[in-house]
């Protein structure tokens, strides 16, 4: 067999025309670094309204009059920050909530620190959540409110939902884990052999670079090679560079999580799957899935590789509510929340759902005593859809 | 040993001479510091002159004892013994060396007839596993024997730190060196796949194709070895080692910590979960009084 013949010179030829091309970058990188570099996050004006130990309420300054009256409270993860729902004008998903007329509410889990290891998912759940939505409640004098879920806050809200139903008017989740007996997710086949009851003897609280070491691991190739290559290829690029910082700000921002919320968390869920099962205990009562009747919406990612779609997709078959809806954007984890394309749908179809949904004021009783014809009141028929976007 | 009697005569009459020399010159020295007149006689002067004396009269006497037949014959047998006793304890020590190299001669013997037959790749990985397994059964026990005295706790948990600390270099050396080999498959591949592009056509100049080609191998190859059984038991394993080992370092970080008085970990857990449990009583009697 000849040998391959391999054209080493072209090879070298262009590596030569690619460094001097790389040099010159270099220059135009040396001025877009050291100028001024707009990357801060979270800038949408707010207000902190309410605050209990190191959790804060922000309720974000209304920018239009209001379509949806009932008011949205945002349950963000305990991992990582709440902020990338924020992450820079133009890609904020909780501007466009204000555009689309949404009163938004958002929990600031805070920075954990050592005398909060023993908070477990009841006091998430059933003291901040709930006192939480108890004031909300009470500012805006409604019986309920809506609550969209995110990630790990996703799974908050869901048992929040399935043991206080009184208090909700709707809730969508997303990205949301709830069934998490999958083979498709690594964070799901790891999770079985950490030992969790050690790791938090150890640490108390688990350390966020912990975390953040794990979830790069998860893909070494992209996530600390790749993505490396792109910034320096595109680091003469001052948009980019800014957008680039923005992410990485955000990612490596990892609060520690509360060890027995840690402890939880794995055993009751990613070690047991008792939460799709019905068996989830949390503040002594037994968490039903059917209690949670309201309306869902479901939202995830088909490329999601930390909440896979086996991990989200089986919650509307289980819950007790007949109005749910599950939508498969193609796209991953964050994807959903930073990527122009899915902010142009995402905001306005659940702005528009919950307006759909919006509670009806209750008629006057008149004095005179005419006979009236009945009103019509219009039944909601039983809705369950799917769809990919 | 021979007698030497000129040796004898020689040692003898050095001693007598020391001896009779040394009187008078530690008057001297004690003169010297008590009889200036410009210090008084009472005080550290005083002190140290009695102090003189004493080591003098005390070197007199040794050396006046030392002259005597009986003390120099005694001497002479304990210098002509001390050869012997030096002999025999060098004996010992080696007759002890050479068993131990013996020990591990054998030992490695049997390690190099476990591998029936010689595999390359396997080498690197059984390798560190060898060398893991054989610390944990050769070297460990050294560092778990028992302690005595009054520091003993210290001293155990000094040294359980070190076994642990070892325990988990080894696991972790075993993990990285899992880690690195996609990297060694993905180079591999890329050029098994070069070849295959240059004989199926003009190969691309650019290297940037090759790059993105390598990159998704890497990609592919990290998302096998991830699924594995064996990465998964081995990223518990190293886990484990590696919080066995927190756990020992702060064992030994409390002590040195409760020597300044300065609170531990622990201690402030013992206070944050009372203060934990206080908040949730208080909550629910404030939600059963309608505070």
């Amino acid at each position: 067999m000849a040998q391959a013949k391999i054209p080493v010179d072209l090879i070298l030829k262009n590596l030569a025309q690619e460094a001097e091309m790389a040099q010159q970058r270099m220059g135009k990188a040396a001025d877009v670094l050291l100028g001024e570099i707009k990357a801060d996050i979270a800038t949408t004006p707010y207000d902190v309204v309410y605050e209990q130990d190191r959790v804060k309420l922000k309720h974000y300054k209304a920018v239009t009059a209001k379509q949806v009256k009932t008011p949205l409270l945002l349950i963000y993860a305990l991992i990582n920050r709440e902020t990338m729902l924020d992450l820079q004008p133009g890609r904020s998903v909780v501007q466009n909530f204000l555009e689309q007329g949404v009163d938004v509410y958002m929990i600031d889990w805070g920075y954990p620190t050592r005398k909060d290891r023993y908070l477990g998912i009841d006091d998430h759940v059933n003291m901040y959540i709930n006192d939480i939505v108890d004031f909300i409640r009470a500012k805006n004098k409604v019986p309920k409110i809506n609550i969209m879920g995110i990630c790990m806050g996703g799974t908050f809200s869901v048992i929040f939902s399935a043991l206080h139903p009184e208090k909700v008017q709707n809730l969508i989740t997303t990205v949301t884990p709830t069934h998490f007996d999958v083979d498709t997710g690594l964070l799901n086949i790891w999770m079985r052999s950490v030992p969790v009851d050690q790791i938090v003897k150890t640490y108390g609280n688990i350390p966020g670079d912990f975390l953040n070491f794990g979830f790069l691991l998860l893909n070494p190739a992209r996530l600390m090679i790749d993505k490396y290559v792109g910034f320096f290829e595109n680091v003469a690029d001052k948009t980019f560079v800014e957008n680039f910082v923005r992410m990485e700000k955000w990612i490596f921002d990892s609060p520690d999580i509360p060890g027995e919320t840690f402890r939880e968390f794995i055993r009751d869920c990613y070690q047991n799957n008792l939460l799709i099962q019905n068996k989830m205990e949390v503040g002594g009562k037994r968490v039903d899935l059917k209690k949670l009747t309201m309306p869902l919406l479901n939202i995830y990612g088909k490329f999601d590789h930390l909440v896979p779609p086996e991990a989200c997709e089986r919650l509307t078959g289980a819950v007790g509510s007949k109005d749910t809806e599950d939508i498969c954007l193609k796209t991953g984890h964050i994807g959903i929340y930073v990527s122009s394309k899915c902010q142009a749908e995402f905001a306005p179809k659940i702005a528009s759902w919950l307006k759909e949904r919006e509670p009806r004021p209750a008629k006057r009783k008149k004095k005179a005593a005419a006979p009236k014809a009945k009103a019509k009141v219009k039944k909601q028929p039983a809705r369950k859809k799917t769809a990919t976007l | 040993m021979t007698e030497k009697p000129e040796t004898d005569a020689s040692f003898m009459g050095s001693a007598n001479l020391f001896s009779s020399l040394l009187g008078p010159m530690m008057n001297n020295w004690t003169e010297m510091f008590t009889s200036s007149a410009a210090q008084p006689a009472a005080g550290p002067q005083g002190r140290m002159g009695e102090s003189i004396q004493a080591t003098a009269k005390m070197w007199q006497a040794m050396l006046g004892a030392m002259s005597e037949p009986e003390a120099l014959e005694n001497f002479k047998a304990a210098t002509q013994i001390t050869p012997d006793i030096a002999l025999g304890f060098a004996q010992t020590c080696l007759k002890g060396f050479l068993g131990f190299q013996e020990k591990l001669h054998e030992w490695i013997e049997k390690r190099g007839q476990a591998e029936d037959t010689f595999d390359a790749q396997a080498l690197d990985k059984e390798f560190i596993r060898q060398w893991t397994a054989a610390y944990e059964k050769e070297f460990s026990q050294y560092l778990k024997i028992p302690q005595i005295g009054l520091g003993r706790l210290y001293q155990e948990r000094a040294m359980q730190a070190a076994d642990k600390l070892n325990m988990f270099q080894g696991t972790l050396s075993e993990f990285m060196h899992a880690l690195y080999l996609p990297m060694e498959k993905a180079f591999k591949s890329l050029q098994e796949k070069m070849v295959e592009m240059a004989e199926a056509g003009p190969l691309d100049e650019k290297s940037k194709t090759y790059y993105n080609l390598w990159i998704k191998l890497l990609e592919g190859h990290y998302m096998e070895l991830f699924k594995q059984q064996d990465f998964v038991d081995r990223l518990g394993k190293t886990l484990c080692a590696l919080e066995e080992y927190s756990a020992a370092r702060q064992a030994v970080v409390n002590d040195f910590l409760k020597m300044y008085a300065i609170p531990t970990h622990n201690d402030l857990d013992d206070l944050y979960k009372e203060i934990y449990l206080l908040k949730k009583r208080m909550r629910a009697y404030e939600k059963k009084n309608g505070a």
